[in-house]
């Protein structure tokens, strides 16, 4: 009855087909219904997957067409990049943004000799233009290798670009190119010890490209540095000029901004060109490679002689062993031990802490530092960074050399640069923190933000670094260093001049001459620290090779070219805001005996 | 009734099937153009990567250096023409008689006009005299020759004429000079000798930078 009834309910069953009468259920009947009682349901449950499926896909589809795209940017990312892939290195630019290292793809050429043959070349001719292509093989090498019968054979690393075009050019078959980057620096030797090289693999071996690897390799985004290439230029052209007019053996420089640390410049001579390292190819005669990749800023530790005044009179001044009025004696020679200490510029009076200064007393900044003891000596110029390596983006950098005992006779040679060697980065840094107005500053490489105030410490105050920029104003308008004097651009710095110690001696005429310059005095920004390694005195300089011969002309020249491009204007070096700023009182009224 | 529905929905599978792959070869499309265009992207930032090392290899300071001792021989700025105001810049003192342009061989013609008309005070006539060789130079173009200083005493106009306006009217009207003609054709190979000068405008250019400084 159940199961007719059903029947009745079918949709399909045509309308003219009449239901049985309905009559008393039969046995057999109840088996059929069951059967199709298991189909119905198994019909539903198909049924309904393919609406669950149906459904998904109707959600689906609305989602991609009314709500969001469906998610179309994942299929983008399966086309191939919109940028090259990253550089195997990051380029490095300078302060405003010149190219001084980058990749460039270097392709390399290979033969394969099967395919050449097999294409019924002739080898002969092959070999000859690609002679004429390769400037540096031999259409004999180059055969040999055609005819190898290898299927990979290398025929030239690092192509040119010209080059690689001229070979596609000439169609022979059977050559191909592996895709290759090297470092290519466009500058050449200007910044070689700065920026370094890179070996085959391309991974740093020397200066920044070591000493940063880790920002440069697999970067995108350039390092910049703090150094400008300009500047940089010009100070490599005037210490070249010293080197040639002097006959010395090197030379090096470093410019620094004494406000915040960074290096505009630093040049160390003889230097290499880092597309080509261990090449001396062109090269001056004398200068062996090892001198070459050298760099005398950061990995050579000098007795950098009267240099250290500077820091000598500093410590006395900020210690308050002495004052500005005091006087030393400098008549009598200093006897401790087999040594005498004397007066290379002898004057043989009473001299005052601004005189002693202005004329390089041995003896008086000796009997200042004396005065003034081992101790706090020792603890100054630690304090001044000078007994540690400098804290500097770079891996190879010098460890000073200072006695383990700080002795009497120490001190005394300390006052006046020997017996100490430290690299011209430490002074540079020590003088800019001396001059600054008493904040020490670790050097940097990177380039800052403009305005940036880096973090510094204190190492002496405010009052004493006043005091030493005019002392060291007075050096050049009156002492030591007249000749670095440049026009409108307030000049003040101490010349150095030592001689170099040998296996234990001191060799007098093999001398170390070294400037450290500031400008403007009467507002530091800049330093310029040159030395020069064995000069020989010329004509010009009346045979001599002292600094305010050699190195201060230098410095005058150097900052009246760079100043306009760093933006420091010249002022009337008369006008009364600069006069008053660096008047010295206990000078009032005194006349000033010139050196 | 039934019959419209079913057409309906097949004419709707059909448009939604035709539209479906309309859409996909268009997209089909786009995408190969997005590839191409990303291709060629890729192409021209290597290219440009390229250049910019090359023209920074031939921007280097020592080759730049070069070439201006050949061709330009700029000098470098004195501190002494660097001003940061514009107050601050002197005006030019009154010259004695031209000693500067006098002795200069040939100055190029046009600075030499520059020059006296700058001149902010208008000398006597005598001196207007001694310098009027250089004076007259701009008027080159319409072929006169004001020469020796005595002849232009006579086409000058009275003393305590502004010297801006002998130029000008040498300048407007050749005829004032005509009388010039008469005299020797000497000044005129000397103001000849000026126009080839000119040709090496750098060096000029150089010389007058030079005046410019020691005039401060």
């Amino acid at each position: 009855m159940q199961a007719a009834q059903r029947l009745d309910d079918n949709p399909c069953r045509p309308r003219h087909f009449k239901p049985p009468p309905p009559c008393a259920p039969v046995v057999a009947d109840e088996r059929a219904n069951q059967v199709i009682e298991t189909c119905r349901t198994r019909l539903v449950a198909a049924a309904a997957l393919f609406a669950v499926v149906f459904l998904v896909v109707v959600l689906r589809l609305a989602e991609i067409v009314l709500v969001n795209g469906g998610g179309a940017e994942s299929h983008i990312g399966r086309l191939p990049p919109a940028a090259p892939p990253p550089p195997a290195r990051a380029d490095i630019v300078d302060r405003n943004g010149t190219l001084l290292a980058t990749m460039l793809p270097k392709p390399s050429l290979f033969v394969n000799s099967k395919a050449l043959l097999a294409a019924g070349q002739n080898p002969d001719e092959a070999a000859h233009q690609l002679a004429s292509v390769l400037a540096d093989k031999s259409p004999a090498e180059i055969r040999a290798r055609l005819v190898s019968g290898k299927s990979f054979a290398y025929l030239q690393r690092s192509l040119t670009p010209r080059q690689q075009y001229e070979i596609n050019r000439l169609g022979i078959p059977g050559l191909d190119f592996t895709p290759e980057e090297r470092r290519f620096y466009p500058y050449g030797d200007l910044a070689a010890h700065v920026v370094g090289y890179c070996g085959i693999d391309n991974e740093g071996l020397a200066g920044v490209e070591r000493g940063l690897d880790a920002g440069v390799r697999g970067q995108r985004e350039p390092l910049e540095l703090s150094l400008d290439a300009r500047v940089q230029f010009i100070l490599r052209e005037e210490l070249q000029k010293v080197v040639k007019d002097f006959t010395a053996k090197g030379a090096a420089g470093i410019i620094m901004d004494v406000r915040t640390g960074e290096i505009i410049a630093m040049v160390s001579l003889p230097d290499f060109d880092p597309n080509r390292p261990g090449d001396t190819e062109g090269a001056p005669s004398a200068a062996d490679p090892k001198e070459r990749l050298f760099n005398k800023i950061t990995l050579g530790d000098y007795e950098m002689g009267s240099a250290f005044k500077i820091f000598n009179t500093a410590m006395a001044l900020d210690a308050g062993t002495a004052t500005m009025a005091k006087n030393y004696d400098a008549i009598h020679d200093i006897q401790i031990g087999r040594f005498t200490i004397s007066d290379y510029h002898g004057k043989h009076r009473m001299l005052s802490v601004p005189e002693v200064f202005m004329y390089s007393s041995n003896l008086g900044s000796a009997r200042m530092a004396m005065e003034a003891g081992a101790e706090r000596q020792r603890a100054f110029l630690g304090r001044l960074g000078l007994l540690k390596p400098v804290p500097i983006e770079f891996d190879e950098l010098s460890r000073p050399h200072y006695p383990a005992q700080w002795r009497e006779v120490n001190v005394i040679t300390i006052a006046y640069g020997h017996g100490i060697a430290v690299s011209p980065l430490h002074v540079a840094a020590g003088v800019s923190a001396v001059v600054n107005g008493g904040i020490l500053h670790p050097p940097t490489l990177h380039k800052l933000p403009p305005g940036a105030h880096p973090p510094g410490e204190r190492v002496i105050s405010e009052k004493t670094s006043e005091q030493m920029r005019k002392l060291m104003r007075l050096v050049v308008e009156f002492g030591t260093a007249k000749l670095a004097a440049a026009p409108g651009y307030v000049v003040g710095g101490k010349t150095g001049t030592a001689e170099k110690n040998q296996g234990g001696h001191y060799q007098e005429k093999k001398l170390l001459s070294d400037f450290v310059g500031v400008f403007p005095m009467h507002d530091p920004r800049y330093l310029v620290l040159t030395l020069v390694d064995e000069p020989h005195g010329n004509k010009q300089s009346f045979g001599f090779a002292t600094a305010g011969w050699t190195v201060a002309p230098a410095t005058s020249r150097i900052v009246q070219r760079i100043a306009p491009i760093l933006g420091v204007a010249p002022v009337d070096e008369a006008s009364p805001a600069v006069t008053q700023a660096l008047a010295i009182e206990s000078l009032q009224g005194k006349r000033i005996e010139t050196y | 009734m039934i019959r419209f529905a079913s057409l309906l929905w097949l004419a709707l599978v059909a448009v939604t099937g035709f539209a479906t792959f309309k859409v996909k070869y268009a997209v089909q499309d786009i995408e190969e153009e997005l590839n191409k265009v990303r291709r060629q992207t890729i192409a021209e930032q290597q290219e440009i990567h390229l250049l910019r090392a090359e023209w920074t290899a031939l921007t280097q300071p020592e080759r730049l250096a070069d070439l201006n001792r050949h061709f330009l021989s700029l000098a470098a700025v004195a501190p002494k023409q660097l001003q940061r105001k514009i107050d601050e810049i002197p005006l030019r003192p009154v010259p004695e008689p031209e000693p500067v342009i006098a002795a200069a061989p040939a100055p190029e013609p046009a600075t030499a006009a520059a020059r006296t008309e700058v001149q902010p005070v208008a000398p006597p006539a005598t001196s207007v005299a001694a310098a009027t060789p250089v004076a007259a130079a701009p008027s080159a173009s319409a072929d006169i020759v004001v020469g020796a200083a005595a002849t232009v005493g006579a086409a000058t106009p009275p003393s305590g004429m502004p010297k801006i306006q002998l130029i000008a009217t040498a300048e407007a009207a050749p005829l004032p000079a005509v009388p010039a003609k008469a005299t020797p054709a000497k000044p005129e190979t000397r103001l000849q000798s000026a126009k080839g000068k000119s040709a090496q405008q750098p060096r000029s250019l150089d010389r007058l930078i030079d005046a410019i400084a020691e005039g401060r």
